[in-house]
């Protein structure tokens, strides 16, 4: 019989493992190169996104050719509303960043049971799934950035109110990754998370003034708005993009500062999301969720 | 020896009445393939989640390579290598074999020239190399399962986990699978905790057996130790047709005979203690009665002592 207190720390054990420490931002970059290598692989599906944003691309090009709008005394028409619909475009092509993107993630891992070994692993899981949503937005730049360059063109804006719409971006970029932390998470704890993702997404293209000025809502939707990041992000990109046409809800230094808050605010919540839908399946077994 | 795992009074469940482990207890050592057996449901792969920390224990202590699972969850998981059961999808099926092993490896800090030379010497030990540069998806469900097992032992772990490794595969796949896994473990002196349904896989694997039952560790021993716990020598069987009811009680009768099974369709079955008397009071007997059968001796399986002792524990007795 051998006694308890054999049972010692045995550095020739911990030796004998190959398996060592690993930076957050080596798992990011693995995660990240992996989902690139995967996403490049399934062609139909990314071919399927591009043809979608251009369709979605062409569809409001030629709304904005036909339509006038009035904004705060404004009128917006021609050149200037194509500014406006493609400067809400060039946020938009990263929704699936933070919706589709990290629930499928977390959908096909559950499913391939690769999520298991990721859990009994001693590598940090948000920035494994930081990396799967990063990869999404990198794959997205293959319609920002003709996007981007078009719009460069048609507003005539400064280089450096360009470089500001592309801060905007890097901006609202950073509350999508939290959110798409916090939708992985949601799938992990619920599975079925669809419908909920549904329904952000139409509120964050339809409420959030993706193709119509805010000032045109019925005023309780206005506040609504008011609580969604792409709302800020697009009211910064058209102050930037139309520039003395366009008239911010906040002054823009203030939108700059709730756009930071809710960077931080949502990476504060899906950190601890992420802890929390840890502990819930290692109580209940990811094989029960 | 040296205990590699210690797990002391172990419990968990998964709500209010189901409780799956109910203070088990066991420990595994160095240079030993520990096999647990047990009924569907009897726990087996609770505990093999809850020592790869994928499942949290309700309470109970343990120790892996003095490792406290309460305190250096994260340092235990860099000693141990897992392959849960359903491995037929458990990699990125769109990514190259030594792609996803890379990978993996990536995650447990292995830099690329570790994980190749560690990817060298395992497709060495599996004779894969023609396989690592075809997509995961596209492989057969054995040589996944192979892809899986090396992914596993990618860090060289000093404990290792197998869920039902050999499950729906090939028999010639199997005995690769378990020629490898014992010489690994002998050469390498790791620990390697497995579950199997396949008794005969059991027989020649492990060094120990623990028969789980109910929660608990009912019994754990060498296969040997197990099969001679049945309490007979060996198994005469005779041809059921040919054989009256009235014979078989006749052959209970014999002193060398300690007991019948007629649960098999085709064959009557005499467990014995004494080989060559019980086969003089056999032929004799079927000599007096004019009966002709073919019949066989069988040495105890494991299978004959799993069956027996989930028996006793099913009807309440003490393994």
């Amino acid at each position: 019989m051998i006694s308890e207190t054999q049972v010692t720390r045995d550095t020739h054990y911990v030796k004998s493992s190959k398996s060592k420490p690993i930076s957050s931002w080596k798992v990011f970059v693995a995660t990240t190169v992996k989902d690139l290598l995967i996403q490049f692989r399934y062609l139909p599906n990314l071919v399927g996104r591009l043809f979608e944003l251009t369709i979605r691309i062409g569809f409001f090009y030629l709304l904005a050719s036909i339509t006038t709008y009035t904004v705060a005394g404004s009128v917006l028409t021609g050149r200037s509303l194509i500014v406006f619909m493609f400067g809400g475009l060039l946020l938009f092509v990263y929704s699936n960043t933070s919706f589709t993107a990290p629930m499928n993630a977390v959908s096909n891992d559950l499913h391939n049971g690769t999520l298991e070994y990721l859990y009994s692993n001693p590598s940090s899981r948000y920035a494994y799934f930081l990396g799967n949503v990063l990869s999404s937005a990198i794959v997205n730049q293959i319609v920002f950035l003709p996007l981007y360059i078009v719009l460069f063109f048609i507003a005539e804006a400064t280089a450096f109110n360009m470089l500001m719409v592309l801060l905007v971006c890097l901006a609202v970029m950073g509350v999508l990754i939290s959110i798409g932390i916090m939708i992985a998470m949601l799938a992990l704890i619920w599975r079925q998370v669809g419908a909920f993702v549904q329904i952000l997404a139409i509120l964050f293209e339809f409420v959030s003034g993706t193709y119509f000025p805010l000032s045109a809502y019925p005023l309780p939707l206005q506040y609504v708005a008011y609580a969604l990041p792409y709302t800020w992000g697009y009211d910064l990109i058209r102050y930037y993009s139309l520039q003395n046409k366009w008239q911010t809800i906040l002054p823009p230094w203030i939108e700059w500062c709730i756009l930071g808050a809710y960077a931080v605010v949502f990476m504060v919540i899906s950190r601890i999301l992420l802890v929390k839908a840890e502990r819930r399946s290692k109580k209940l077994g990811l094989h029960f969720i | 020896m040296t205990i590699s795992i210690s797990v002391k009074d172990l419990r968990k469940s998964y709500g209010k009445d189901s409780a799956v482990l109910k203070g088990l207890s066991l420990d595994l050592y160095q240079d030993e393939i520990l096999a647990l057996l047990g009924p569907n449901g009897s726990g087996k792969t609770t505990l093999i989640k809850i020592l790869a920390t994928l499942l949290t224990k309700d309470s109970g202590k343990v120790h892996i390579l003095g490792q406290d699972l309460d305190d250096d969850e994260n340092e235990i998981r860099h000693l141990f290598g897992y392959v849960g059961q359903d491995t037929e999808r458990s990699a990125y099926s769109r990514l190259t074999v030594v792609e996803n092993l890379q990978f993996f490896g990536a995650l447990r800090g292995l830099d690329k020239r570790q994980v190749n030379a560690q990817i060298e010497k395992l497709v060495e030990y599996f004779d894969f190399k023609s396989n690592l540069k075809k997509y995961f998806g596209y492989l057969s469900g054995g040589q996944k399962q192979t892809v899986v097992i090396m992914r596993a032992l990618l860090h060289d772990p000093a404990v290792i986990y197998l869920d039902e490794p050999t499950k729906g595969l090939d028999p010639l796949i199997a005995k690769n699978i378990r020629s490898f896994l014992k010489k690994y473990v002998k050469e390498e002196h790791k620990t390697l905790l497995l579950t199997s349904h396949i008794l005969s896989e059991v027989d020649e694997l492990s060094s120990r057996v623990a028969l789980i039952h109910d929660g608990v560790i009912a019994s754990v021993g060498t296969a040997q130790e197990l099969k001679q716990g049945v309490g007979v020598d060996g198994f005469i069987e005779l041809q059921k047709h040919s054989i009256p009811l009235g014979v078989v009680d006749k052959i209970l009768r014999l002193p060398p005979v300690l007991n019948s099974d007629d649960q098999d369709s085709e064959w009557v079955s005499f467990g014995i203690n004494n080989m060559v008397d019980a086969m003089e009071g056999i032929i004799h007997i079927l000599r007096e009665e004019q009966i002709q059968s073919q019949f066989r001796y069988r040495n105890v399986s494991l299978e004959d002592a799993f069956v027996y002792r989930m028996g006793l524990l099913s009807d309440g007795f003490e393994a």
